[in-house]
């Protein structure tokens, strides 16, 4: 990998890993839906996805993952398989809902923010046994929707500027 | 955004208010309190019976309280305190997880209660 890239993708990484910090402090409609948060750190990952490529941002998420687990809940722990699997999910169907060319980069962020909630909700069946978690999915299914919408937007704003920083670099 | 974006938003939206209200609609009164570690039960009491009561959970002990017929985690250990935040809940369609303890607090409804207390 090119010097230069490595040092791009490691610049978001950093940077995803920060705004997933800032929002672990702010609690936001923990009332209707524990838990739930708009999911700033995946800006980056979808505009890695656009301005790299697919292996760049599953590198970027998964490692954001990894990072977020050793700084809060630790590697490996329940938590942290939870984060991978809606992680995950979301990145793949991402990446070929993109390839279709069906939906703006709007379109692809909500389906990565519904993927998300629904890989999160999944492992956590798997992991608990049980399916009580299911009851959470419609409404999580309905945020999904701003988050989703907040993420796309901010990310093709970062795609819109990224390109006049770059002349810079 | 295009066509198509807000085709599928409108679908979501479409499938999961259908889903919430076919939820919310179609449930049974509750009248027990479970209490999942994993698929095992490890606790099992009156949603009318106001109490404190303590389980075992993966990182810790979690303190669970019953009051007018609603439940909700005191106390638990966790990195976000999710389930605690959570507050009260009183419906059978509503529950309180609380993951990296791997415990589920439930409102389920047992027909043998309703008998005994009729």
């Amino acid at each position: 990998m090119e010097l230069r890239k490595i040092t791009k993708l490691a610049m978001l990484l950093a940077v995803s890993v920060v705004l997933s910090l800032i929002e672990s402090f702010i609690p936001f409609f923990s009332g209707v839906v524990p838990g739930l948060k708009i999911g700033l750190a995946n800006i980056v990952v979808v505009f890695s996805l656009y301005y790299f490529s697919f292996k760049d941002a599953l590198l970027i998420s998964v490692l954001r993952v990894f990072i977020m687990g050793l700084l809060m809940t630790g590697v490996f722990s329940v938590t942290f398989y939870f984060s991978l699997g809606g992680a995950l999910l979301s990145i793949i169907s991402m990446a070929i809902i993109k390839k279709t060319h069906l939906l703006s980069i709007i379109g692809v962020s909500i389906v990565g923010s519904v993927c998300h909630s629904l890989g999160q909700v999944i492992v956590a069946i798997l992991i608990l046994r049980q399916t009580a978690m299911i009851y959470y999915l419609p409404w999580l299914l309905l945020f999904s929707i701003p988050t989703g919408i907040v993420v796309g937007f901010f990310s093709q704003l970062l795609l819109k500027y990224y390109k006049n920083i770059e002349i810079s670099f | 955004m295009n066509k198509n974006d807000i085709g599928m938003i409108l679908l979501i939206c479409i499938i999961s208010l259908i889903a919430i209200s076919y939820i919310s609609s179609n449930h049974e009164e509750g009248n027990v309190v479970e209490v999942y570690y994993e698929d095992k039960q490890i606790l099992n009491v009156p949603l009318d019976l106001d109490n404190t009561y303590q389980v075992d959970g993966y990182l810790g002990p979690i303190e669970i309280e019953v009051k007018d017929s609603k439940v909700r985690v005191v106390q638990e250990n966790s990195p976000k305190h999710i389930c605690s935040n959570q507050g009260w809940i009183s419906e059978s369609y509503e529950s309180i997880i609380c993951l990296p303890n791997k415990v589920i607090v439930n409102i389920g409804s047992d027909s043998s209660l309703d008998t005994i207390v009729n």
